[in-house]
């Protein structure tokens, strides 16, 4: 599902964030990265959603090489990978459905479509009576679910959380990360992103420890080792 | 195309009235912009209304010897106005003029005893030669100087208007080229203006474009409503421009009235015929202004 060869990704002058990382991730899985500030997580999503681009090395989703990918296929790409940011990255001038609905609007989706689909995932991620409030008018826990609502409405086959519960307290940390292992259980491939050693010992799955840029551990059903 | 335009625009709007008072901002700037261009339009309207003017009051008088016969001056004034130099001529029979003169100076004895004293008419007849342009008169005059038609010709009366023709048109030409480059000082502080109120508008927007981005969404798809949203700025812009003005115009009438008075100029009636014209231009500039401004400030962000 998941392939990285060799990747390495040079920031002039002198620093690798990522230096020859290897790392396979098959269909289905629920994947923990775990590592220090500046181990090379987040630019490891980076390059899942091409915000970044590889130095030298290859990475490639479902077949796809989007080591050299066209701008113009970059909306493609993040259509088919639903990405759930610390800080939420909500539109805050819209409304929790509007947010919802723009990711379906900016690919094409009829008005019949949204107003169909919208109010099904909002009742997944229990905010059917926070339809019309704006990001502001919510708390950090109901933000982040409607970023996943968000991350969940083209029914992507990944989906990568890139520290999803940074700012959030115990109570809610615990319902996102229920969430996200619900949506595992549908199918969907996860890639969680976390310095958060609860949360990964909790999940009890695959877990790949960066360090300095490199992979320094992986194992099948880890724990937060370093 | 039609249904991405229209979800465009409803993001336009939205976008809108919900940043209403960043939309007042950069409206007003845009209204100010377009009030100073539009001071330098009536400035240049009113001063070319004043000199084509003084321009108008400028004429030959040509007075024929009193034995020339009506047919001779006739054929005269057939072959003045065949010059294509002369816009118009006036032909004034002396008895006419004569009527004139006593009308005006029915209330000075002296004139009316003198004219008594003379008992013959004492003026001639008269024709008054207006041309097309000011540069003409000079041409004009070298054909009245030649012999044949010095014959019939008493004397003309040009030479005490060729120093007001001198002055008129350096004064025009200066007023010319004074209103041309202060309309390129205006226009580029109201460049420069603008483009920077809409990249501090997109600046705002900034966190959003991102967002938009790394949600999936195209680039076209994301610029699309802020393009429009340039238009309805400049729209609004431009309405609201139209009725300050006019406001101000029917405020300031009694003013500009007295002001202008003599030379029979009304701005309103000078907006009115030129409306299209002007109004539509300015929206046309406000439009392209805002609307290359807004992309090349989005630019900036659509790199994520």
């Amino acid at each position: 599902m998941i392939k990285f060869r060799h990747a390495t990704k040079f920031y002039a002058p002198d620093t690798y964030a990522l230096k020859g990382v290897s790392l396979h991730i098959a269909p289905g899985e629920f994947v923990s990265i775990i590592g220090q500030s500046g181990s090379g997580k987040t630019t490891l999503v980076k390059l899942l959603i091409a915000e970044e681009r590889l130095t030298s090395g290859s990475v490639i989703i479902s077949g796809w090489d989007i080591s050299n990918i066209h701008l113009r296929e970059v909306p493609i790409l993040r259509r088919q990978i639903g990405v759930i940011f610390q800080d939420y990255k909500l539109l805050p001038k819209k409304t929790v459905f509007e947010n919802i609905a723009f990711a379906l609007e900016a690919c094409g989706a009829s008005n019949s479509k949204i107003q169909k689909i919208v109010p099904q995932i909002l009742r997944v991620v229990n905010l059917s009576e926070k339809t019309d409030k704006y990001p502001r008018q919510l708390s950090g826990g109901e933000q982040q679910r409607v970023g996943i609502a968000r991350s969940l409405i083209h029914r992507p086959k990944i989906l990568v959380a890139d520290e999803p519960t940074g700012n959030l307290d115990l109570a809610n940390t615990r319902d996102i990360i229920d969430l996200l292992v619900k949506i595992n259980e549908l199918g969907t491939t996860v890639l969680l992103v976390s310095h958060d050693r609860e949360v990964v010992n909790m999940l009890k799955k695959r877990v790949v420890a960066l360090e300095a840029g490199q992979i320094v551990s992986d194992q099948k059903v880890g724990r937060y080792i370093l | 195309m039609s249904f991405a335009f229209l979800r465009a625009l409803k993001f336009a709007f939205q976008d809108f009235y919900r940043n209403f008072w960043l939309s007042i901002v950069t409206i007003t700037v845009l209204i100010l912009a377009l009030l100073s261009i539009n001071v330098l339009v009536s400035l240049n309207a009113v001063s070319e209304k004043m000199i084509s003017s003084v321009k108008d009051k400028i004429d030959i008088s040509v007075f024929f010897k009193r034995e020339i016969t009506q047919s001779k001056i006739d054929n005269f004034q057939e072959k003045i106005k065949k010059l294509p130099e002369v816009k118009e001529t006036n032909f004034i029979a002396k008895n006419q003029a004569l009527e004139t003169f006593k009308l005006i100076h029915k209330d000075d004895a002296s004139i009316m005893e003198a004219l008594k004293e003379v008992e013959k008419n004492p003026l001639s007849d008269a024709l008054i030669i207006k041309a097309q342009n000011t540069d003409d008169y000079e041409k004009i005059l070298n054909i009245l100087n030649q012999p044949a038609n010095q014959e019939i010709i008493k004397y003309q009366n040009f030479t005490n208007h060729k120093k007001i023709i001198e002055r008129v048109s350096i004064l025009s030409d200066k007023v010319k080229k004074f209103g041309v480059g202060l309309s390129a000082v205006f226009s580029l502080i109201a460049v420069l203006i603008v483009f920077n109120a809409i990249r501090v508008t997109i600046y705002t927007h900034r966190e959003e474009i991102s967002v938009m981005r790394l949600v999936g969404a195209s680039n076209s798809f994301i610029r699309a409503p802020f393009l429009l949203e340039a238009i309805i700025y400049s729209l609004v812009a431009t309405g609201l421009t139209i009725g300050i003005l006019y406001g101000a115009f029917t405020a300031l009438s009694p003013y500009l009235g007295t002001f202008l008075g003599a030379y029979d100029f009304d701005l309103v009636t000078y907006y009115n015929n030129n409306f299209v014209m002007i109004f539509g231009l300015e929206f046309i500039l406000a439009m392209v202004l805002n609307v290359v401004s807004s992309g090349i400030a989005i630019a900036r962000y659509l790199k994520v």
